[in-house]
């Protein structure tokens, strides 16, 4: 049996579409859910230093054959906007804040290769949300590389394209996202608004990681923690108080153990010295997605953080997402509706600046 | 002004000792506390295979300068068993379960080197306990380098000097615990009943981590989370189920992100080839100490993992340590005096097999 763990017939989890949930009872948007376009794909098709992924690197042999059964079954989910959509109508997402597939952000490229293959993608994204401007808005990228031009793709994806939000990664081909350089991206993101969607591409120096899965299982978690704490500590949230940022995956491990950062910024001086308060009110700034599979850490989340600072997502259709996102979130027990309506859709709503059909009971 | 982020007259955290807590209100055990032996230090210095640190290798010069200081600071701290009680009676702390400074499991010594430090600093240790026996219990350390060496030097400890457990890193010179080869120990220390404490000691790739403290902020909780993952997806706790296995700094990031991981073990059959239940089933056999600093993520472990699995800690003498460890747990809201109790005091007492006195005094 190939999944020792599950007691026997038990359903395996991470296979879309998930349970059915009947669209109307809830507004909702999905704001973590992947596409992969295949033109921007082949345009660095050999290129190795473009397509090296931590998490393909690291991994040991039966993980890279798992993950080329998983790139099939579910090509067609990453590629199809008319089985996206019968997916989305099963599962009851009204909208899907559709993303690039995070290994197609390639930092690694050069700059004119990097430029190219973003308007490859924010343009392959506006065609999907042009088809159906009712069901999808788009997250584009810009290349973080090459801050300039990242600056000029923001403008036209904002201005020409209409988008309301970008994706990054966590890293920039290694360098954290707090280097100066990048500084001018956060800046033109906050002037104009945006939401930024920040999502991992496992750690870079995994060699621990190899065996079990683990590239992903610690390397996703780890690098959104690693970037989370170079935003606060070097100073770009204090520099940024507007920016809407989201984390993937709830965050991170950072915002389910967020005591450390703090004594660590009092009592030690080497710590702070780019910030002026402490550094979980600049933590408190962030929005987390849905993505920690228990009801117990998510209600942790909502305590912590707010309602309002919890986005509902699936990963879609990746085999580490959450298959059941509405009845995940209609499950947790504390939650009060209005809580449930929140993170549903309603967050999404408000951060992307999307108007909620007048329907009734939404 | 050093402290950007502090009020102006805040006080600064990480100072032992802490505010003023009288004994015998409750019995209480600190399990997390370290003692430094100069005698094992002289036997390596200049050894820099040997003296070489994650958490200093790692860190910017800012960090080091400021290491250097605390060292200064808290010298006498680690190494004087009386400053140290009077220490202890200030904060209402009876029982310290004394365990080495972590970088001086030496664990990148070779076989030789690494069983004559350990045994130097287990002698040490055993040395301050028979002067304190009802102050001072002890985790000793061993070579895992040398697994032969470590199963001999665990006989030992437990043997002639009357350890109650060991303290391990949370890998060894950069190989992971699951290694093959360190089965035995785990296997004898299981079999003696020894508790055994986890601490971090910086993760290994730490390019990222230069700045900022990181490579303590966020290294030490990743290494354990990292050592975690391995002894629970490497089979270790599968295959040693009595292992009374205690995780520093509130056991690092996975308790309180655990449920990734029995996702994982179901959605990918790369993940849970050595498992035969969900991993996390694995994870709540594991002790975590208090040192998380916020009580909602105290209240949360508890909940999660029950108050029988927290164990009060406070890593004196070192600046990441909770100098009001008595005052933390009494102040956490959702906890009632039985679960205060246990953590206080009685889990580690249950787990190290001390009496728990009638009349706590």
């Amino acid at each position: 049996m190939l999944f020792k763990c599950l007691p026997p017939g038990a359903p395996i989890p991470g296979r879309f579409p998930g349970p059915v949930h009947a669209r109307g009872k809830w507004f909702t948007v999905d704001i973590h859910c992947h596409v992969l376009i295949p033109k921007a794909a082949e345009m660095v098709a050999g290129n190795a230093a473009v397509t090296r992924h931590p998490r393909e690197v690291h991994a040991n042999e039966r993980t890279r054959e798992v993950n080329r059964q998983q790139a099939e079954r579910n090509r067609i989910q990453s590629t199809s906007v008319e089985k996206r959509l019968e997916d989305m109508d099963r599962m009851g997402i009204d909208i899907q804040a559709i993303s690039p597939s995070p290994n197609q952000t390639y930092y690694g490229a050069d700059p004119d290769l990097g430029i190219a293959t973003a308007r490859v993608v924010n343009d392959n994204l506006a065609e999907i949300v042009g088809r159906h401007p009712d069901r999808f808005t788009a997250l584009g990228t810009v290349p973080f590389q090459a801050p300039d031009l990242a600056v000029a793709e923001l403008d036209r994806i904002h201005k020409s394209l209409g988008f309301r939000g970008i994706e990054i990664a966590t890293n920039v081909a290694g360098e954290d996202l707090s280097a100066e350089r990048f500084r001018k991206i956060f800046a033109r993101v906050e002037e104009l608004g945006m939401l930024i969607f920040m999502h991992p591409t496992g750690f870079p120096e995994a060699r621990r990681f190899a065996d079990h899965y683990l590239v992903n299982v610690i390397g996703n978690p780890l690098d959104s923690t690693v970037a989370v704490h170079h935003l606060i500590f070097g100073g770009v949230l204090h520099d940024h108080p507007n920016l809407k940022l989201v984390v993937a995956h709830g965050g991170g491990y950072l915002p389910a153990y967020s005591g450390r950062i703090d004594h660590a910024a009092s009592a030690r001086p080497d710590c702070c010295e780019q910030i002026h308060r402490m550094p979980t009110e600049y933590l408190k700034r962030l929005y987390f997605d849905t993505i920690v599979f228990t009801h117990h850490q998510l209600e942790y989340l909502v305590d912590q953080y707010g309602a309002d600072h919890v986005l509902m997502g699936t990963d879609y259709p990746a085999d580490m997402g959450e298959i059941d996102p509405i009845g995940f979130v209609e499950g947790a027990g504390p939650l009060d509706d209005a809580e449930r309506r929140a993170i549903l859709g309603r967050n999404a709503a408000r951060l992307l600046n999307i108007e909620i059909p007048a329907a009734s009971g939404r | 002004m050093l402290f950007k982020c502090l009020s102006a007259g805040a006080e600064i955290p990480g100072r032992f000792p802490g505010p003023v807590h009288a004994r015998g209100k409750w019995f209480t055990i600190d399990i997390h506390c370290h003692v430094r032996s100069d005698k094992a230090a002289a036997m390596v210095e200049g050894n820099a295979a040997v003296s070489r640190w994650f958490l200093e290798t790692a860190a910017s010069e800012r960090s080091r300068a400021i290491n250097r200081q605390n060292g200064e600071r808290t010298r006498l701290q680690g190494s004087s068993p009386e400053k140290r009680i009077e220490d202890m009676d200030r904060m209402g702390i009876d029982i310290q379960a004394i365990s080495p400074a972590p970088r001086q499991t030496y664990y990148g010594a070779d076989p030789d080197l690494g069983r004559e430090a350990a045994r130097a600093i287990n002698d040490f240790i055993a040395e301050i306990c028979g002067r304190y026996p009802d102050r001072f219990v002890g985790l000793g350390t061993v070579p895992f380098q040398a697994p032969e060496l470590a199963v001999a030097e665990l006989e030992r400890l437990r043997k002639s000097l009357g350890f109650r457990g060991i303290e391990i890193m949370t890998h060894v010179a950069g190989e992971d615990l699951s290694a093959e080869r360190f089965r035995k120990i785990f296997a004898r220390a299981e079999e003696l009943g020894l508790l055994v404490f986890m601490h971090p000691d910086g993760f290994t790739e730490a390019g990222r981590f230069v700045d900022h403290y990181f490579a303590n902020v966020i290294g030490n909780p990743l290494d354990s989370t990292v050592a975690l993952h391995h002894l629970i997806f490497g089979g270790v706790l599968r295959d040693h189920p009595n292992l009374k296995l205690v995780v520093a700094h509130g056991g690092g990031f996975l308790p309180a992100y655990s449920g990734r991981i029995d996702h994982a073990a179901a959605a990918r059959p790369d993940c849970c080839e050595e498992l035969h239940r969900m991993p996390s089933t694995y994870l709540k056999r594991v002790y975590f100490d208090a040192l998380v600093y916020t009580h909602h993520q105290l209240d949360y472990l508890v909940d999660q993992y029950g108050a029988d699995h927290i164990l009060m800690g406070t890593d004196y003498p070192a600046d990441m340590g909770e100098t009001d460890p008595v005052g933390f747990i009494e102040s956490t809201p959702g906890l009632d005096d039985t679960e205060r109790k246990a953590i206080l005091g009685g889990n580690a007492a249950r787990l190290l097999n001390l009496e728990v006195p009638a009349t706590p005094t």
